[in-house]
């Protein structure tokens, strides 16, 4: 199914995609800790379900990983190097690391859900796999298909999740529109070399519109910029 | 030349890439930050790659298992609700297990669910973790699941529609909901022993078995559903708790001293729960399946022997006071009914003597006691009852600081004698009901002395009066119609007439 893929965007894929699992692990914590200290099962129930989606995600972008190897673990191998090393990872590794030790659960769930999810899915799965399609990447577009749908609907609740937040009163908009720029800022700057690397010149502007539009999904959702 | 074939993985291999092969060691934070909890209890595990997954279920899989299960589930309850099953079961006195069920465990599987979540996010090991994040889902499913079968009892029945508020309050429910918070606010090495060891391992049979044969026995086909629903969930826990045990123990010498004290505690607290569940067995199901005695023989005494001997190769011993609790499976329901039957008043579900059938049944099946001492006391209230002198009893029991039963409980080897024990602790004064609930205090006084006990919590004023019927506002009881005995109950009146509609059609 992934053979009409070109070999330079193999590689690719390699670099962008696979070592995102490790990503959807921390993800997987951060939604797991979510649960366990958040208040009210209105957010706490639905962050356990979150927890499994986001393992499952992790085992979809695993086995892609292991089709691509032709059965065994050695692109996940250099995936997982390059999540270690890579200097293109780095600040991502980094900013999933800091929100692990992060004390405040509400922080989390904006810096993991809203912020860092609201970058990186839209740039993976949109521009990335649009940069694929030259490349015979059709395949595997339908194979991070329940990624693109899956954050549709993950993104309605937490959206309705930080809009009542806001809405509850001026104290809780300033803290989290400040917890909105801190992360904000700290992601644009951690996905910079993946936008070059994936999109070369071009990644840039994309990731700068990938910004701009969170910025405004942020301001609608009442937050101060 | 062909490229040399690539090596096939096996499923061991391809399960842990999809789980710990996505692990990483933290670099930019330490891992004892990002894991803080996972070593002050003093349980030393020196590498968690040592660690075999019990079973290894993808995401795919438990998301595809568990929708076809669930639709199932919701299958039956309709055709159940549609078929007016809630006439079908033996006798409206059953419905009283369902609700004690409600009330005392399925917001305790809520509460698994948090926890889980808590293992879930920090064990370190990544197999226990991800086995722990599973297990919170299972929860969260099962009080969801609970909560809908019941919901159905609820239309017909009192005392069910106040259940998450009545947990928090009601004397009775703090004994099972008081076990549960001790195991939240431990470590989690000991949450898991508590848990899914001494609970869902060495006792769940006890629990399990006589509900859902229970329930089958009386007709009641919504329960039994959702208790199978649960089944293969609940295979999954157990085996996570026995490896849990088996881990710590292979993992260093020192761990077995603090897991043979956890043991022997949760033990302790899982029997005094259990004492609920001996009572419904002997006297809330109209119909039969085994009494308290047979099923501590059989789920105890046998299973629990052969498991304590296979674990005896890790130095691990039977639980302290196991033999105490094996004496206490022929006096426990009965101590424990008569307890309900004086605080009627004060229950959220009904209460009755045992008929003469029942009484007989009793007789024969715990002979060494029930004769002696507790069918006299049953025929006293009886005759009390016939002079329209039913007995209440209107002074607050003395609870136990540990497990908060009332302290109703008698000495090992003197039924005639109720047993008390005390400690000191910071010039207070601290009561229990047995030699076992006071040695867990004194291991951990600061934990314990903090517990919440209604009746200090009634005198000090905080349970919306001094007077029953302010307490029972607070519990958010009805007078006359939640409380109080079965006969001439609300519930009752709905049976009868069902059984009168029924005659008349048959007739
Ligand atoms: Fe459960
Ligand atoms: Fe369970
Ligand atoms: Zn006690």
């Amino acid at each position: 199914m992934l053979a009409n893929i070109d070999e330079e965007w193999r590689e690719m894929i390699v670099k962008y995609l696979i070592p995102l699992r490790h990503y959807e692990w921390g993800a997987n914590m951060n939604a797991c800790a979510v649960s366990d200290a958040g208040y009210g099962a209105a957010l706490t129930s639905a962050m356990i379900f979150t927890t499994g989606d986001r393992l499952g995600i992790a085992q979809i972008l695993s086995r892609i990983g292991i089709v691509l190897s032709e059965g065994d673990a050695e692109l996940l191998g250099r995936a997982k190097q390059a999540w270690m090393e890579a200097d293109a990872w780095q600040g991502v590794r980094k900013a999933i690391e800091d929100s692990l030790v992060e004390k405040d659960w509400f922080e989390v769930l904006l810096a993991q859900f809203l912020v860092m999810d609201g970058m990186v899915y839209p740039l993976v799965y949109k521009h990335f796999d649009t940069a694929g399609q030259k490349h015979g990447a059709a395949a595997l577009s339908i194979l991070c298909e329940f990624m693109v749908d899956w954050s549709a609907e993950h993104n309605r609740w937490v959206d309705a999740v930080v809009k009542t937040a806001v809405k509850e009163s001026d104290e809780n908009r300033v803290l989290l529109s400040d917890w909105y720029g801190k992360w904000r800022s700290i992601m644009s700057e951690a996905l910079q070399p993946q936008a070059a690397m994936v999109l070369g010149d071009g990644g840039e502007a994309v990731l700068n519109e990938v910004c701009e539009q969170l910025d405004a999904r942020a301001s609608k959702l009442g937050l101060t910029l | 030349m062909t490229p040399p074939r690539k090596k096939k993985m096996n499923l061991k291999q391809r399960y842990a890439l999809m789980t710990r092969g996505l692990d990483w060691e933290t670099s930019y934070q330490k891992m004892d930050d990002v894991f803080p909890y996972d070593t002050f209890e003093g349980i030393k595990i020196t590498d968690w790659s040592k660690w075999e997954d019990p079973f290894r279920l993808t995401m795919d899989a438990y998301w595809k298992y568990q929708g076809e299960k669930e639709r199932k589930l919701y299958a039956v309850l309709d055709s159940f609700a549609q078929n007016n099953g809630q006439q079908g079961i033996s006798d409206a006195r059953y419905v009283n297990a369902i609700k004690l069920f409600l009330t005392g465990v399925t917001p305790l599987e809520y509460q698994a669910h948090r926890h889980f979540a808590h293992l879930g996010r920090h064990i370190r090991g990544v197999g226990p973790r991800v086995a722990a994040q599973m297990q919170s889902l299972d929860e969260l499913r099962h009080a969801q699941t609970q909560i809908h079968t019941i919901s159905h009892y609820n239309k017909y029945f009192d005392g069910f529609a106040e259940f998450p508020h009545m947990h928090d309050r009601v004397w009775y429910l703090s004994v099972p909901k008081s076990f549960f918070d001790d195991a939240c606010s431990a470590g989690p090495f000991e949450f898991f022993t508590a848990i899914s060891f001494a609970f869902e391992y060495v006792l769940t049979n006890l629990l399990f078995v006589p509900f859902m044969s229970g329930a089958a026995y009386n007709g009641d086909l919504a329960t039994v559903t959702f208790g199978f629903s649960a089944q293969s969930d609940e295979a999954r826990h157990m085996t996570l708790g026995i490896e849990v045990i088996k881990f710590m123990l292979e993992q260093h010498p020192d761990n077995l001293p603090i897991v043979q004290k956890w043991v022997d505690k949760w033990f302790w607290r899982g029997h005094k729960v259990l004492g609920l569940v001996a009572m419904m067995m002997d006297y809330m199901l109209p119909k039969r399946i085994m009494s308290w005695k047979e099923a501590w023989e059989i789920y105890f005494t046998e299973a629990g022997g052969a498991l304590f001997e296979d674990l005896s190769r890790y130095g691990l011993r039977v639980p302290k006071y196991a033999d105490i609790a094996t004496d206490e499976a022929e006096h426990i329901s009965h101590q424990n009914w008569a307890i309900f039957y004086q605080y009627t008043q004060a229950a959220g579900f009904h209460t009755w003597l045992p008929n003469d059938e029942e009484l007989d049944w009793l007789s024969e099946k715990c002979p060494n006691t029930f004769d002696k001492y507790y069918r006299p006391r049953f025929e006293m209230w009886r005759e009390m009852e016939a002079k329209g002198e039913r007995f209440y009893n209107n002074a607050l029991p003395q609870l136990c600081q540990t497990c908060q039963i009332p302290m109703g409980y008698t000495e090992p080897g003197d039924p005639t004698k109720i047993g008390f024990r005390s400690s000191v602790y910071k010039d207070e004064r601290y009561h229990f009901c047995s030699q076992g609930c006071k040695d867990i205090f004194d291991d951990e006084p600061e934990k314990f002395s903090q517990a919440w006990l209604l009746v200090h919590q009634i005198f000090q004023g905080n349970c919306g009066g001094a007077d029953l019927s302010d307490v029972l506002k607070w519990y958010h009881m009805d007078q006359g119609i939640d409380n109080m005995d079965y006969t001439g109950s609300p519930d009752q009146k709905q049976w009868d007439a069902w059984q009168a509609a029924r005659k008349k059609v048959a007739g």
